[in-house]
């Protein structure tokens, strides 16, 4: 048996018996490490360094600020201004949460941190309506995704320097996709409403007045995005510090103007919130070790030179490439899964020509799907451990609130003009 | 048939990799085959410090790493931060074919008792402001700039001295900090400028040519030991070619990562290099005494044209 | 003995709340110097990466206390309760491996990074290290108390 095969096998043996996934990368890593010979220390570098990371930070953030806005009682505001915009539709929230979600994934540049985010405030609003937790978490985690395809992102950052592509170019290309991935998942809402009727928050629109209202209620929460995109924008903040500032702009508005939690509640807060992103970082740590003996078993160079065996039509190559990042979203980390694999996929892509730009966007939109499937799916993850269900219980839901998604993906990767278009039409010297 | 593992953070092309590779090469004809070396790209194996960790653990066999990140353990070597040390490249070629400078780096990294070998210098490039808010040839103009550094006091130092405000960043938040204008500018070789298109976002290239940076060749002491004599002589010796292949390759790397940035509408500057390498010079001595590199830095003088 | 384990329970949390402020505190703090005072803040990003280093580590203690942590519990579900003790048991048993490798290898690495200074801060890395080491220490207990549980459903059981 090959170290790689070893792997694989362990860590499927594991994930079966129900292995927390963090110590079932850890328990497959040891198990190569040993028949390889390899140092064990190599495992508490490996995820210490996987851990060590500025980027990451920007995810303590924003759980920080989605459950300090919660506590506040911020999701009842924001729903009332949403109530009073599309309450009036047939399935109203559920729009609401997509549209929302859009907006979230145009100041944040992190799924997971939008799946804590959003999820924090609609998942337990969508409850309170009669919604399913099945439902209103699929949708939460599958608008989530958005985040890292609509700029900015995290991993076009991340991707932009690893694959040598121009980042503004990436950006720019992220945005018709991300918008198109939106209106796939709210076409599926619709469908979904009008086959299980679900609620109109009310029979008809409620005028001016009640969104003027709503806005009002909503004034001091809405500022966190404004925070974020003017910051941003206007050159004052770095994402991980608007981030930062975010969070503690929450703080503000929850503890000082709405006097909503006192010093021993927001304690309990700031305890948990560590506790909740821990979850996922913990699988983070356990993810760069398995990614390392990855690498060191030279599973990129094996998968490279199959696929130039297989074929040199790029429709192929894309497609073999969508089937590839598919299956790394699905087992592991996107940040690893880019560093390891971009630079040896980009050659291949070169060759039978495909656009860096149009690969870049179709690999992270893929990878965003990733996020979605267990067992490594840390958007799904998070939405649950939002709401407090098992996964497995979404499941089913999941992957078919996914084929919308999926289409979109597959739509990008073979119609490179949807990728393209926009980036070629704006700044035509980066690409 | 040994197989030694040696890794390197940049991209397949770059001039790591083209060292790593001309080290393949040149020791598969020394050793006629009895030694190989397998190239990890990309930091595979890790970013360079931590394969200096794997170097020490095991895990990793050798591997290239610039002095400011070898300073994580090695602290002296931050010395080599400190901008104008090398005139330009004949003068950094001089210092490096150098026996006793050779000699010091090794007595350096021996001193710390951390189990790594240096076999070789290759380089990482020429470092050049590029910044959004257009030409500057002296440190003047670039008063009040706010720079980007690596989280580093010695280059803090350096660019407060020279009059920009240094703003500490990590490198994957450079690229929107640069287009929003949270920077105004920012310090790197002309390849990683390219490669990571920060020239989109702040299109003047100054080449100030502030810094030429040595990257060190290392493996595990304990696995260079290991070998057999004449395999670690032929080993050497390949080393040796291949640091030479590199340094060669950058040059010419980076010569075209300019060339190419131009051509793509970045604006090339020449400034007035003198203007910043006298306002740096007093911060070269203070910078060596507090380390205790005095010695190195009267070496790597007495090398200048 | 329960309340001890309240007790260090309720320090952990306390723990990781004053760590998640500092992480919070240190880039919040960054950006207002940069602003107020015109002034370049080195050590805020490194003071908020490394407590927040201790807040995963210290984190996953809990998780592992509660059974929280992230897991493919699909088949595992299937199983009828006795059968869910034996499985809880093996889970735990692989878990307990896994802590007492990374306890042995986490102090090795923390050793090795006494040594390294951080740029900005100028404090050893055995500081962050550490979480690894300790917080495996403090998963091996919670594992240990999970076991004994599960092995007196097991015997009260079958006895
Ligand atoms: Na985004
Ligand atoms: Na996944």
């Amino acid at each position: 048996m090959g170290p790689l095969t070893l792997l694989f096998a362990t860590l499927s043996l594991a994930l079966l018996l129900g292995v927390p996934i963090g110590f079932a990368l850890l328990a497959a890593s040891f198990v190569v490490i040993l028949y390889e010979g390899l140092p064990l220390a190599v495992v508490t570098q490996q995820m210490f360094n996987g851990v060590n990371s500025f980027t990451l930070l920007a995810l303590p953030f924003f759980f920080l600020a989605g459950n300090v806005m919660n506590a506040g009682g911020i999701s009842e505001r924001l729903i009332k201004l949403a109530m009073a915009l599309v309450g009036h539709l047939r399935g109203g929230l559920a729009h609401v949460n997509v549209v929302v979600g859009m907006f979230f994934a145009g100041i944040s540049g992190s799924s997971t941190a939008e799946a804590a985010g959003i999820g924090a405030v609609f998942i337990p609003a969508m409850r309170r309506r009669g919604y399913s937790d099945k439902f209103s978490v699929s949708l939460t985690a599958c608008a989530s995704t958005m985040g890292v395809v609509i700029p900015p992102s995290i991993l076009m950052v991340v991707y932009g320097a690893t694959g040598g592509v121009s980042i503004g170019a990436l950006f720019i290309a992220g945005a018709l996709p991300g918008i198109a991935m939106g209106l796939a998942l709210m076409a599926q809402s619709h469908i979904y409403a009008v086959r299980y009727d679900f609620p109109r928050e009310h029979p008809e629109f409620l005028g001016t007045r009640a969104v003027l209202s709503g806005f009002k209620a909503s004034l001091w929460p809405l500022g966190v995005p404004v925070i974020i995109v003017a910051g941003m924008v206007g050159g004052v903040f770095t994402p991980t510090e608007a981030a930062s500032v975010a969070a503690v702009y929450a703080l503000f508005v929850t503890v000082i103007v709405y006097r909503a939690v006192d010093f021993r509640r927001l304690s309990e807060i700031f305890s948990e919130t560590a506790v909740q992103f821990s979850q996922i970082l913990f699988c983070v740590a356990g993810a760069s070790i398995f990614g390392w003996i990855l690498s060191y078993c030279r599973a990129p160079d094996a998968v490279t030179e199959f696929i130039l065996t297989f074929t040199q039509d790029w429709r192929v190559v894309i497609i073999l490439i969508f089937l590839l990042f598919m299956l790394l979203g699905t087992f592991m980390d996107a940040l690893p899964a880019i560093l390891i694999f971009v630079p040896i996929i980009q050659p291949v892509a070169d060759q039978v020509g495909i656009h860096p730009v149009h690969l870049g966007v179709v690999v992270i939109m893929t990878l965003a799907l990733g996020l979605l499937t267990p067992p490594y799916g840390l958007c799904a993850l998070t939405a649950c451990s939002v709401a407090g269900i098992p996964v497995t219980r979404i499941l089913v839901q999941l992957l078919v609130m996914m084929l919308a998604l999926l289409v979109v993906v597959l739509l990008c990767a073979l119609v490179p003009a949807i990728v393209l278009i926009l980036p070629q039409l704006l700044v035509p010297q980066w690409i | 048939m040994e197989t030694l593992r040696f890794g390197h953070d940049q991209p397949l092309g770059s001039m790591y990799d083209a060292g790593h590779q001309a080290l393949k090469a040149a020791v598969a004809e020394r050793t006629g085959g009895k030694l190989a070396i397998e190239v990890f790209p990309a930091a595979q194996l890790g970013n360079e410090v931590a394969m200096i960790e794997g170097m020490r653990l095991g895990s990793v066999d050798g591997a290239v790493s610039h002095v400011a990140n070898a300073a994580t353990v090695v602290p002296e070597l931050a010395f080599f931060s400190v901008s104008y040390l090398f005139q330009d490249r004949d003068h950094f070629e001089r210092v490096i074919a150098d026996p006793a400078f050779r000699a010091k780096v090794e007595e350096l990294i021996a001193s710390k008792e951390l189990g790594l070998k240096l076999l070789g210098f290759y380089s990482a490039g020429v470092r050049n402001i590029y910044t959004r808010r257009g030409p500057a040839t002296t440190p003047e103009e670039l008063a009040g700039t706010k720079l980007r550094v690596m989280n580093n006091p010695v280059e803090a130092k350096i660019w407060g001295t020279i009059g920009a405000i240094p703003t500490p960043m990590n490198f994957g938040e450079v690229y929107q900090a640069l287009q929003s204008g949270v920077l105004d500018a920012a310090e790197n070789a002309p390849a990683v400028i390219e490669s990571n298109k920060h020239f989109e976002a702040a299109g003047t290239i100054i080449l100030t040519e502030h810094q030429r940076s040595i990257a060190l060749l290392l493996m595990s002491q304990a696995k260079f030991d290991a070998l057999a004599p004449d395999l670690q002589e032929q080993l050497l010796a390949a080393a040796s070619d291949a640091s030479a292949a590199e340094r060669d390759r950058d040059a010419q790397l980076n010569a075209e990562a300019i060339e190419r940035m131009k051509e793509r509408g970045a604006e090339i500057v020449l400034p007035d290099k003198a203007a910043f390498a006298a306002k740096v010079a007093p911060i070269q001595d203070e910078v060596a005494t507090s380390l205790g590199m005095e010695g190195m830095l009267a070496l790597i003088r007495s090398h200048a044209g | 003995m329960d309340r001890i384990l309240v007790i260090v329970d309720q320090a952990i949390l306390r723990l990781l709340a004053v760590l998640l402020a500092l992480v919070t505190l240190g880039i919040f703090v960054q950006v207002v110097l940069r602003y107020a005072a015109g002034a370049s803040f080195l050590w805020g990003e490194e003071l908020s990466v490394f407590a927040f280093v201790w807040c995963i580590f210290l984190g996953a203690v809990l998780n592992v206390r509660r059974r929280s942590n992230f897991a493919f519990e699909f088949f595992a579900d299937l199983l009828p309760g006795r059968w869910s003790a034996v499985q809880r048991l093996i889970v735990d048993a692989i878990v307990l491996a896994c802590c007492l490798v990374l306890l042995r290898e986490g102090l090795a690495f923390s050793e090795l990074s006494i040594k390294r200074l951080s740029p900005a801060l100028g404090i050893s890395l055995f500081v962050p290290t550490l979480a690894i080491p300790v917080a495996s220490f403090l998963m091996i207990l919670a594992v240990l108390i999970h076991m004994a549980r599960n092995a007196a459903i097991l015997l009260g059981r079958e006895g």
